[in-house]
């Protein structure tokens, strides 16, 4: 019997059996889609031979006293379209228990962790992208003093319904230096410390390179708050680890991670810089895509929500980038000449990343190229800037406007070798009609200016919301200005929602453009597809 | 207050981590090749590519290094399947995929992961089946220098110049015993089809296309089905032999000059190859 069959059952009988009998909480959640996909000879889409497709989780959790199960069994009778086949099938892809005491906390199974920003380790999942870089192993958590907390894990990666071939060690200390005595804590200046190495496991089977089979990274980073400003910082050195990603150099990979963040009421701002050099870390060296990350690298651009500033996005360089971003936040008061009688809201957003300035090595070196620390490559990736106004007009009206200004590097970003850099506007209006206490109406106006790609764009989504039980949608994206005639298509979808108490069900139907899936700089592609399509999502 | 013994277990675990290998110039092993094995085995590449796959021209000189180091034990095959492999707007207009292609592809999920990739023998390196140009050299050394030569093939091709018929007899000879399902996959192969490929370096050609790019041993289509027939099973005893014949019209639209046959010998329980071999249909010997 398997280690998950085991597990599924001991976890089950302690659900049934002890729950019954002793006050434990038991909570979980049920999701699912499944799409019917109709041939469109439009769009290209792909045809699916199936018709149908779904992914389905379901989540289970179990808490008493010190101890707490979960489980998550998952089902891709597919998987839909733009998810990684590979995840074809069914099984139980997470189940841990933890114990935590008054010192400690130990988790058997599997677990998600981040370490500082994540720049050596971060393991999460998350739905949208398809991604699960889970480990399974141990996880030990201390708290050997206040202000201290000191963490230590041991395992394997996920892999679909596979494990990693490398093994994962590492540990991270945090102080925090204001909790470690009364004096301290008075003091108006904050400082949160933290320490962190992880070292991973993968046999050298390589005839021909000397591969290193213990790769280490480790980090250090240090958060100063005062009052209203908080400044920190992260930096990361990886040792030699030639992978498929660095085309086999041994050159090792560094990151710095910087911020500053003011905030007060009405009024706030963010800067940050980063640069990440030959970074990928992976528990296998040969891995590609979004699979086996061990760490996470930060992306320096504002999170945009509209579907047309979300068409071209940054994605994560892992062998290298430099980049910074800024926001400016205002609130103008209540009663002002610009803040009207509620209050308007400005947000400017600027950021902007570029490639490495590298010096090409001999191959003779197996170095690859050296690179400056703060030397700037010249050509540029991404580039946003934003001007985003929030005003209330009336009781009733609420307005977003936003205009965006992209650049974006479609030969580096999406691979797309040989096409020319984009230049794209985006204006957006976003008009939320509160018709009576139950109903809401709310109108998303969008264009989009390009001289590349697929041209412009225009766009529109009308959603009407009967609280608490009923909404309702529809939309276009038109391709108005495509330079072939016969792909100026219409991109339409409608939908219909009910939600009756924790559970919410959807059914929609739409033609889907292509497209990039990004959050958090972490992507995956979407081809486009016409259908229909079922969401149930309920929790308990 | 925490007592000493766990802090104690707390500096354990610090000290467990450190591990790291800190690799020093020489990074590669001292390769010696063996050169007194008279069967020689011959170990197939299949390279996933496609027209508008921009990095496919590098993978392909990958193989020409492992070529360059290994005349004669490696038979490279590739496969034009996917979305790189989609006739696309001039100057991709060209078909190269084909229906068998498309059944290997879709079979072994090649496309699904991304082009360029492939498979050495379909041997599993680092758990997987599906490997990255940048690890095909060591894949092939790694089969290279694991096995011995199991099986021989030869194959004799007569082809028809006025009717276009090819009739090829493979003959397969077991050298050793063996246990298991053995199946025969036999295919035809066009080399030198030129054609323009999309490519991003500029070492190989010029960017972003090379009009008159070289596709080099296409996969055209097969003589048994994708996956063969069945050779032999169960207890085989050294020196078994077992002749085969298939026939089919080569298409007018291929070069008859530039075509090959494609043998090659998998245990039917894993797809793994034991061996390859390829001859030109208009060659006489």
């Amino acid at each position: 019997m398997s280690y998950n069959k085991v597990f599924s059952i001991i976890s089950s009988f302690i659900c049934i059996f002890y729950g019954q009998y002793i006050k434990a909480q038991i909570s979980g959640e049920f999701q699912t889609e499944a799409q019917y996909y109709i041939k469109d000879t439009i769009t290209s889409s792909i045809e699916v031979p199936q018709k149908a497709m779904m992914n389905a989780y379901f989540n289970i959790n179990y808490t008493y006293s010190n101890f707490n199960a979960g489980l998550r069994y998952e089902s891709y009778q597919g998987p839909l379209i733009g998810y990684d086949t590979r995840y074809q099938g069914s099984g139980i892809a997470y189940r841990q228990i933890t114990y935590t005491g008054q010192y400690f906390e130990i988790t058997a199974g599997n677990f998600y962790e981040q370490y500082g920003n994540g720049m050596i380790l971060r393991t999460y999942e998350d739905r949208n992208l398809g991604y699960d870089n889970s480990i399974d192993g141990i996880k030990l958590k201390l708290f050997p003093y206040k202000g201290i907390i000191a963490k230590a894990l041991w395992g394997t990666q996920r892999f679909f319904w596979q494990k990693s071939p490398g093994i994962i060690r590492g540990f991270d200390a945090e102080i925090s230096l204001n909790e470690l005595s009364e004096k301290l804590d008075s003091l108006k200046t904050k400082i949160i410390s933290g320490f962190s190495f992880v070292s991973k496991y993968q046999k050298d089977l390589d005839p021909i390179y000397i591969l290193p089979e213990n790769v280490a990274a480790m980090s250090g980073r240090l958060r100063i708050t005062r009052g209203n400003i908080t400044l920190s910082g992260e930096y990361a050195y990886k040792y030699n680890d030639p992978s498929t990603d660095n085309n086999k150099i041994y050159k090792p990979g560094q990151a710095l991670l910087l911020n500053i963040i003011y905030a007060k009421k009405g009024l706030g701002f963010i800067i940050a810089a980063k640069r990440s050099d030959n970074m990928s870390f992976r528990s296998d060296r040969t891995a590609t895509g979004n699979v086996l990350n061990i760490n996470y690298l930060p992306v320096l651009a504002k999170e945009q929500y509209y579907s047309f500033a979300t068409m071209y996005p940054l994605v994560t360089q892992i062998n290298g980038e430099i980049g910074f971003q800024t926001q400016f936040i205002y609130t103008f008061k209540k009663a002002s000449k610009i803040g009207g009688k509620y209050g308007t809201s400005i947000t400017i957003a600027y950021d902007r990343t570029n490639s490495l300035k590298k010096n090409i090595l001999p191959d003779s070196t197996f170095m690859g190229y050296a690179s400056k620390f703060l030397s700037i490559g010249k050509d540029v990736y991404f580039e946003t800037t934003t001007l985003e106004i929030r005003k209330k007009m009336s009781k009733s009206l609420n307005t977003i406007f936003s205009f965006i200004n992209i650049i974006h590097n479609q030969s580096v970003l999406l691979g797309h070798i040989g096409e020319p850099i984009i230049y794209a506007k985006v204006a957006v209006a976003d008009i939320v009609w509160r018709i009576s206490d139950y109903k809401t109406l709310k109108y998303e106006f969008q264009h989009l200016w390009t001289h590349q790609d697929k041209k412009n764009w225009a766009g529109l989504q009308i959603e009407y919301t009967i609280a608490p039980k009923w909404f309702f949608n529809i939309g276009d994206q038109y391709n108005y200005a495509n330079s072939d005639q016969n792909r100026r298509i219409h991109y339409y979808t409608s939908g219909v929602g009910y939600v009756h108490t924790a559970t919410r069900f959807m059914f929609s139907y739409g033609r889907h453009r292509e497209g990039v899936v990004c959050v958090g700089g972490v992507c995956r592609n979407m081809p486009a597809y016409n259908g229909f399509s079922i969401s149930i999502i309920s929790s308990f | 207050m925490m007592s000493n013994k766990i802090k104690l277990l707390i500096l354990s675990f610090a000290v467990l981590f450190l591990s790291c290998d800190k690799i020093k110039s020489p990074f590669v092993e001292n390769i010696v090749l063996d050169t007194t094995i008279n069967v020689v085995r011959k170990i197939l590449l299949e390279d996933y590519t496609g027209h508008t796959c921009p990095n496919c021209p590098t993978a392909s000189a990958i193989i020409d290094s492992i070529k360059s180091v290994y005349p004669n034990n490696l038979i490279m095959m590739t496969i034009h399947a996917g979305y790189f492999a989609e006739p696309a707007a001039p100057p991709y207009t060209m078909d190269l995929r084909c229906s068998t292609g498309n059944e290997l592809d879709d079979f072994f999920g090649i496309s699904d992961v991304g082009n360029p990739n492939g498979m050495v023998n379909r041997v599993f390196f680092n758990n997987s089946r599906i490997i990255n140009p940048n690890d095909w050299f060591s894949a092939f050394v790694m089969e290279q220098t694991a096995n011995t030569p199991l099986i021989k093939i030869n194959i004799q091709n007569n082809y028809y110049t006025d009717t276009r018929l090819l009739q090829t007899t493979i003959s397969s000879q077991f050298i050793t015993n063996i246990n298991g399902t053995y199946k025969l996959a036999v295919y035809i192969l066009e080399d030198s089809i030129i054609a323009p490929q999309r490519n991003n370096n500029p070492n190989i050609g010029s960017v972003p296309v090379i009009n008159n790019y070289i596709h080099r041993n296409v996969l055209r289509g097969d003589f048994n089905g994708t996956f063969g027939d069945t050779l032999a099973n169960g207890d085989i005893q050294s020196n078994y032999l077992v002749t085969k014949t298939y026939s089919k019209i080569i298409n007018q639209q291929w070069n008859e000059n530039q075509c090959y046959v494609l043998a090659y010998i998998y245990d039917a329980s894993n797809y793994y190859i034991l061996q390859t071999e390829i001859k030109k249909i208009k060659n006489t010997n």
